[in-house]
């Protein structure tokens, strides 16, 4: 045999193995760019639906958002409908089927829990099993839990304690039956113990907040499990672990999480999660007042800032009123 | 026979050692080309979004940006506009916690680009609409040039890019 012949011959053999190596890494780096995809995708629902969590869904609404000033969003009541309408619009934008009802359905197939952690507690939307009288048959639909508390049983004082994203504090005392609301500082007065102290009263009510969620999301994925298994899906739904400094970020402000699961990637199925973020209601106000003849605006806080008299939405609109930035919080 | 092999052979060297090195190359270059793409539009999207209008400067960036790479694209720039209107006692859909209808318009890249090259003025949004840019490659790439060139179904478009997202604030003035 000459050596071209042999060469061709094991080339023959070598070729098989090359192109499938070649395909599985094609493979591998087209799903490494879904997989970015994907997170880009969900960053943005989340973060759009996280915004249209504060738009106004009645009267009273929209008048306490005009107030506007001291963060009255806490008392708002987070518009639910309106954000998982924006959050699957978006969704299905990036996606390309924003036209296709079939695909859309399939999709939300993969968003098995939405949360929305609001002031002083936490909405769920998943998937419930509704007995429809008009048919007489059940119906899977998408549904909005009420609202659940933060809560927290304090042994020591025997205290039902319900947290908010600040300091504020709704107490049901067992002992006497009286309840209260109030802030850390008032409570550490009356109940001594470890809970309100300065110190550990934050560790405590964060690690509150992620619990109650995340115990939640256990218990809607389980949930979930079993509706999958009657469609026919073969995945099994998990929460993925979220990272601590990722919780910290969220349990700041209003905040919509949606978590996305079992999306076919290359061979294996992708998960992923996405947090609105909470810049929604960092909109921050702007003080002005007179210091020596010359108007200045400041941040909220300013040590400069005594005195003033005068409020601004942004930057731009205290400068057109003719407000210099302070030179000492350099707002 | 030993005529055969030797072209046998020859063909393979050929291929072996230029078309499918070129072709690999192509489409590693190809695939760089994506990411910058996908990068690109999204910078863009996001600079929209968080304006609220789209003004030439921040347009001609963009194609710029894309041209960058080599190849000729097709952009095709979407705004979904919510128009809301108010919904009378009689009304198919009316009921007393729903009191008004949302109507979404569709302005496309001939609206868009007809107000800023004709009218000369930004493209102004409102906080709600949607905007979605969607990116298609027009030429032919190395790697499709070199695919139909060994026999293989050329892909209509290797590049493609989608974004969109909400417009989320009304920054007009700046």
């Amino acid at each position: 045999m000459k050596i071209t012949d042999l060469a061709l011959f094991v080339l023959l053999i070598f070729l098989g193995v090359s192109i499938k190596l070649d395909m599985d890494q094609r493979r591998l780096i087209q799903a490494e760019e879904l997989k970015t995809r994907y997170n880009e995708v969900m960053f943005t629902a989340t973060e759009d639906a996280t915004m249209s969590l504060l738009q106004p869904d009645s009267n009273t609404t929209e008048d306490i958002l005009k107030l506007g000033y001291d963060k009255r969003y806490m008392e708002v009541n987070p518009n639910l409908d309106r954000a998982i309408e924006r959050f699957y619009e978006t969704l299905y934008e990036n996606m390309g089927i924003e036209n296709d009802k079939v695909a859309q359905d399939a999709f939300k197939m993969h968003v098995p829990v939405k949360v929305v952690i609001a002031y002083d507690g936490y909405y769920v939307n998943s998937w419930h099993e509704v007995y429809n009288s008009s048919t007489g048959k059940n119906e899977l639909l998408e549904m909005w839990s009420p609202k659940k508390p933060y809560s927290y049983y304090d042994v020591h004082d025997k205290l039902v304690v319900n947290f908010t994203l600040d300091d504020l504090v709704y107490i049901y005392n067992l002992q006497t039956g009286a309840m209260q609301s109030e802030r850390r500082a008032q409570l550490s007065a009356s109940y001594p113990g470890a809970l309100f102290s300065q110190t550990s009263f934050d560790n405590v009510r964060r690690q509150t907040i992620v619990e109650c969620i995340q115990k939640e999301l256990g218990y809607y994925s389980v949930r979930y499990n079993n509706i999958a298994k009657q469609l026919g899906l073969g995945y099994i739904y998990s929460i993925p672990l979220i990272p601590e400094d990722a919780w910290s970020n969220t349990i700041k402000s209003t905040c919509f999480i949606a978590f996305l699961q079992g999306l076919p990637v290359g061979a294996q199925s992708y998960n992923t999660y996405g947090f609105g973020g909470a810049r929604v209601v960092a909109a921050s106000m702007y003080f002005g007042n007179t210091i020596n003849g010359i108007n200045y605006y400041h941040e909220e806080g300013c040590s400069q800032a005594a005195g003033s008299n005068i409020k601004f939405d942004s930057r731009r609109e205290a400068a057109q009123n003719g407000y210099y930035p302070c030179p000492v919080c350099k707002p | 026979m030993n005529y055969i092999s030797q072209i046998a052979a020859f063909i393979t060297a050929v291929v072996l050692l230029f078309v499918v090195p070129a072709y690999r190359m192509s489409w590693v270059v190809d695939q760089a080309v994506l990411k910058q793409v996908g990068y690109e539009t999204q910078e863009f999207v996001n600079a929209i979004r968080h304006k609220g209008f789209i003004s030439r400067e921040s347009y001609e960036g963009f194609v710029t940006g894309l041209s960058k790479t080599g190849n000729v694209y097709d952009i095709q720039l979407k705004h979904t506009r919510k128009v809301y209107y108010p919904l009378k006692p009689g009304d198919p859909d009316y009921s007393p916690t729903h009191t008004y209808t949302i109507v979404n318009d569709e302005y496309y890249t001939k609206q868009i680009l007809d107000t800023l090259y004709i009218n000369h003025n930004d493209y102004l949004m409102k906080k709600g609409d949607s905007f979605t840019v969607t990116v298609t490659n027009n030429s032919r790439t190395g790697s499709m040039v070199f695919l139909s060139f060994m026999g293989g179904a050329p892909e209509t478009s290797m590049i493609f890019s989608k974004y969109g997202g909400m417009i989320v604030n009304e920054d007009y003035s700046d």
